[in-house]
């Protein structure tokens, strides 16, 4: 008895008392039924719309219990509830609840497929009632979808009962309390089938754990709506981040509970179905004990490129990064870490402990990023709007509208390529991380000690996101098999070592721990810590067999027999009842199933550090390399006093080696040639001919650099320096060059090669260049405050050699002074000084001037501007 | 050259004029400038006065046509083919010196040595001593007074004003 509706969509609600979720399973011949469907239209408000389901007598008496399917139109509104009472003999019952069509298309067309197979002419009562209006109707959209039926018609091939097969992704949970009714806003693709079952007989185990995740369900659904809230109302960027952390756990957190909610639901099903198709051969239930399973120490190596990294260039990337850790049902995260081009390795200090790992678990690493220079304040109004709303609507209205308003589910791509996000994060205006990079470890993972695993990346650089990541990670993965710290068995036991005199038995209270049996004399003994009258090792090379019966007592004994240097040692225990030596044996054997599963875990007890519960903010150092911690911040700061001394003393040696600058004018003026008049040429070359640097001078003609040596020696200090704006700015203190001094070793001084653009730099760029100059640390670089030379300086200068005529010069020159202290200070020296003739043509500036010439230039806060033309 | 805004100057001008050089795809004259109205005067190395902010020759590309020219380190722009260059922008000054169509640059310019060695060498009687020297009159802008361009027009006017020492 079939009623597949043709427009089925998405959504769900049954409550949990007996109905259970199911994946689609359908025969593929169904018998046609009659087809008793719901009212098309959606149910008025404080209404019960009603539908019975008769099932159709089948073609064959059932003898198992046969899944059929139920397409209920529906709304995508939450407020509705699902009630149903189903026939006793009714097993299986498949519903798939979908948004119908809200105006009246007739009942008949909607008869598209009927198809399915019932176990009996039972009826099925199905009731949708809900409480109260909802408040805006028309933001209910239903969207047009065949999806459900397409769906139902692909997985038609499917068995009945195989549900492996069927329980797909596409599933989902549902819960009786009002917030999980969030969940109503699928996606149109994703169909919710609902499987019910009459039989509630030993359900009693899987509903207790399943109101315990269901709570966890509300718990986290909770604390995501707190997250959203808070999300909204940040107005600090590390709020938001950490909010929107929160909500990234929290989300995965309940798929994480949706997910295995299913799965204890199927594993029930599948249960009931071995147990009914009782050929079943008897099955081996043997399952390994948990254990705990601890990272810590997670270490994630970066890879900046050696100009972002030593040279601090670029525009300054930061993200926010963090890691969720999943291990079944247990999701953890890590603390959130400011990622910038400082850091060499994004460092985790947490250490997370999952305490329901089996052998075979797969820790799901996941590293999310965010860009943290992201405008996310700039989320789409109707979302903010939506968000507005919520808050002053109340919850239910605001979330109703604000799933309407939703566009659809959120994107997969935040989702860590897990399972399609059935459960749709409320979106709100954010950050929002995306996924890095993961990994999955398991249990050859493990060790006791520190390990490189491999990443997997999957952004990429041109993500906003990106981190340089090396593809590798390092963490300590350590693992404490519950048969390793916990009791396995205890109880009294006689023990005789083989061999022995028959007559020694010894009686002890044993406790079979790790790989030990230990064996004290009382039982007191175990909780007071009084070491063991003696242990009998219990390993994987130990073999446990039960011996032939005693002659002389009629219980079967254990033979527990070791290796201990070559020589083989049997200890023989024997029990007050046959049923002891069972649990013993069993216990063994369960022991021995848990080593092998284990591995080796079990060979030695891994040390887990216990987090403490709540660390009292951490004061991490900040991370970073050496190279940083060799800031020179302030000039207070000794090493900058150093530097200053340094740079003085560059200052000197400049002013020094400037000494015999010649002024060709001066000289021109003191012979007073009257030559030079009527010349056709620029009276500068042609005055720099008496000059008596002029031997010195470059040739004019000469473009090319070939013919200049000190233009390479010019370029080399360019690229030493390398900074493109090095020529560009300048800055009084640092030009050295003043009007009067026309001299020849002009174009060796100070003229670059280098074509370059002026640029501009902002205050802030300059001194994170700046700073990252002082980090890197080169021979050259100093740091130096921005101030003229010195006037003692100007002082020290003597004077006494000087010719009347630029002596005047020099009292010109001072007397409008205010212009550069070295200017006046170069010019104050004439032409006759002795050193002139070395002086000048090896003048070029040194790197280590020349960047000290940058670094004042770029801590000026104006521009003075160079273009060349 | 002290310079008071709005007051007559004088100053002792050089006339350069500089054939510029295909370099590439560029027409090179083979000089920087500094300065300009929109710039920092205070950190102009080459000016004496402090708020001097008129544009100045800060590198010379050595070989390069400013350099066949005479063209120095340090000269102060007053004129780029009859534009006044006293009162632009620094943007103003590069357009007018790097206009594609212009061959050839005509800059008039000023240095304190030019100046220092006329009055030293033919005191204050004008004696002819350079053919390209000049003595330059006009009327020091007033700072952010006037706007760029009708300067410029009356900077033009000037340079009648403007009589070249001649022997």
């Amino acid at each position: 008895m079939w009623g597949i509706v043709n427009k089925p969509v998405n959504m769900l609600l049954v409550s949990p008392d007996t109905w259970q979720i199911q994946a689609v399973s359908l025969p593929a011949a169904p018998p046609s039924p009659s087809l008793p469907l719901l009212p098309h239209a959606p149910p008025r408000c404080e209404e019960k719309v009603r539908c019975h389901i008769s099932m159709p007598i089948p073609s064959q008496p059932a003898t198992k219990p046969v899944p059929f399917t139920v397409v209920v139109p529906w709304l995508p509104d939450s407020s509705w509830s699902l009630r149903h009472s189903a026939a006793p003999s009714i097993h299986y019952c498949s519903l798939v609840l979908g948004v119908g069509e809200e105006d009246g298309k007739s009942v008949s067309k909607r008869e598209s497929s009927g198809r399915g197979l019932v176990v009996s002419n039972e009826q099925l009562d199905l009731s949708l009632t809900r409480a109260r209006l909802p408040r805006l109707p028309s933001l209910f959209i239903p969207p047009p979808s065949f999806a459900l039926l397409d769906m139902l018609t692909t997985s038609s091939s499917v068995s009945p009962l195989d549900t492996q097969n069927a329980l797909h992704p596409r599933c989902l949970s549902t819960h009786p309390s009002p917030c999980i009714r969030l969940l109503s806003s699928l996606s149109q693709s994703q169909a919710l089938i609902l499987s019910g079952t009459a039989d509630v007989s030993n359900t009693c185990h899987w509903r207790h754990h399943d109101s315990d995740i269901q709570k966890k369900i509300d718990h986290e659904i909770r604390m995501r709506d707190g997250a959203c809230k808070l999300l909204a109302a940040c107005s600090q960027r590390d709020q938001a981040l950490e909010a929107a952390k929160s909500l990234q756990t929290c989300s995965t957190r309940i798929m994480a509970y949706m997910s295995e909610l299913q799965r204890m639901k199927e594993a029930q099903v599948m249960q009931k179905v071995t147990r009914r198709s009782s050929d079943a051969g008897p099955m081996d239930d043997r399952l390994p004990c948990k254990g705990k399973v601890a990272i810590s120490d997670l270490r994630i190596p970066l890879m900046w490129k050696d100009t972002e990294y030593f040279k601090n260039k670029g525009e300054l990337h930061r993200c926010a990064v963090f890691c969720l850790l999943q291990l079944g049902g247990e999701i953890f995260d890590t603390d959130m870490v400011i990622v910038d081009r400082t850091l060499t390795d994004i460092c985790f200090d947490n250490t997370i402990v999952f305490s329901e790992a089996s052998p075979g678990f797969e820790l799901r690493l996941e590293l999310y990023s965010c860009c943290s220079e992201d405008d996310y304040s700039a989320g789409s109004t109707p979302r903010k709007l939506a968000s507005k709303l919520s808050s002053s609507l109340g919850r239910s209205a605001g979330k109703k509208l604000r799933a309407a308003m939703e566009p659809g589910p959120c994107s997969p791509v935040s989702n860590g390529g897990a399972s399609p996000l059935l459960l749709p994060v409320p979106s709100v205006p954010g950050p929002k991380y995306h996924l890095l990079a993961h990994t999955t470890l398991s249990l050859s993972h493990v060790q006791d000690s520190f390990r490189t695993q491999d990443l997997t990346i999957s952004g990429n650089e041109e993500s906003s996101y990106w981190v340089p990541l090396y593809g590798s990670m390092c963490c300590r993965l350590a693992a404490q098999p519950r048969c390793m710290t916990q009791q396995v068995m205890s109880g009294c036991l006689k023990v005789k070592q083989c061999g022995g005199d028959p007559q020694s038995w010894r009686k002890v209270y044993a406790v079979l721990k790790g790989t030990s049996l230990f064996c004290y004399h009382r039982q007191e003994d175990v909780e007071a810590n009084v070491e063991p009258a003696f242990t009998i090792a219990v390993n994987k090379e130990t073999r446990i067999r039960a011996s032939e019966k005693d002659p002389h007592s009629k219980v079967q004994n254990i033979c527990i027999s070791n290796q201990y240097g070559g020589e083989e040692v049997t200890h023989t225990l024997t029990t007050d009842s046959r049923e002891d030596t069972h649990r013993w044996m069993e216990a063994f054997w369960q022991h021995f199933y848990d080593m092998s599963q284990w591995k080796q875990c079990c060979d030695d007890l891994m040390k887990i550090e216990q987090p403490s519960p709540r660390k009292p903010a951490p004061v991490t150092p900040k991370q970073g390399s050496l190279y940083h911690e060799m800031v020179i911040e302030s000039s207070d700061d000794p090493s900058s006093t150093v530097s200053d001394i340094l740079a003085r003393r560059l200052q000197e040696l400049e002013l020094r080696s400037q000494l015999g600058t010649s002024n060709p004018w001066m000289s021109l003026f003191e012979e007073n040639n009257p030559k030079s008049a009527g010349r056709p040429r620029p009276c500068t070359s042609r005055l720099s001919g008496h000059s008596p640097c002029s031997p010195r001078r470059l040739p004019r003609s000469p473009m090319s650099p070939h013919r200049c040596p000190q233009l390479g020696l010019l370029s080399s200090d360019v690229s030493l320096t390398s900074d493109s704006d090095s020529h560009c700015s300048t800055s009084p203190c640092s030009q050295h060059h003043g009007w009067p001094e026309p001299s020849s070793n002009f174009s060796l001084m100070s003229s670059s090669p280098s074509r370059l653009r002026p640029r501009t730099l902002s205050l802030d760029a300059k001194l994170s260049t700046l700073r990252g100059r002082g980090f890197g640390g080169g021979g050259g670089t100093f740091h130096c405050p921005c101030q003229p030379a010195p006037s003692s300086l100007l002082a020290a200068i003597p004077i006494s050699a000087r010719s009347p005529l630029s002596q005047r010069s020099t009292q010109t020159t001072l007397s409008c002074s205010s212009s550069t202290s070295s200017n006046s200070s170069t010019n104050s020296e004439s032409s006759h000084s002795p050193e002139s003739s070395e002086g000048v043509p090896f003048s070029r500036p040194s790197p280590a001037r020349r960047s000290l010439r940058n670094l004042r230039a770029r801590l000026d806060p104006r521009n003075w501007l160079q273009s060349q033309v | 050259m002290a310079f008071v805004p709005g007051q007559p100057l004088t100053a002792v001008v050089q006339r350069i004029e500089i054939q510029k050089l295909q370099e590439r795809n560029n027409l090179i004259l083979g000089f920087s400038i500094g300065g300009g109205i929109d710039q920092d005067p205070g950190q102009n190395p080459f000016s004496e006065s402090k708020s001097d902010k008129g544009i100045y020759v800060t590198r010379i590309t050595p070989g390069g046509p400013a350099d066949v020219s005479g063209l120095m380190m340090g000269d102060k722009i007053m004129q780029v083919n009859g534009y006044d260059m006293t009162m632009v922008t620094h943007d103003y000054a590069r357009k007018k010196l790097t206009k594609k169509s212009e061959v050839v640059v005509r800059l008039l310019v000023t240095r304190k040595s030019l100046e220092q060695a006329v009055k030293q060498s033919m005191g204050p009687k004008l004696t002819p001593q350079f053919d390209n020297t000049a003595w330059w009159r006009g009327r020091h802008p007033h700072d952010g007074v006037r706007s760029t361009g009708r300067a410029s027009k009356e900077r033009r006017g000037e340079e009648r004003i403007c009589f070249f020492m001649t022997a």
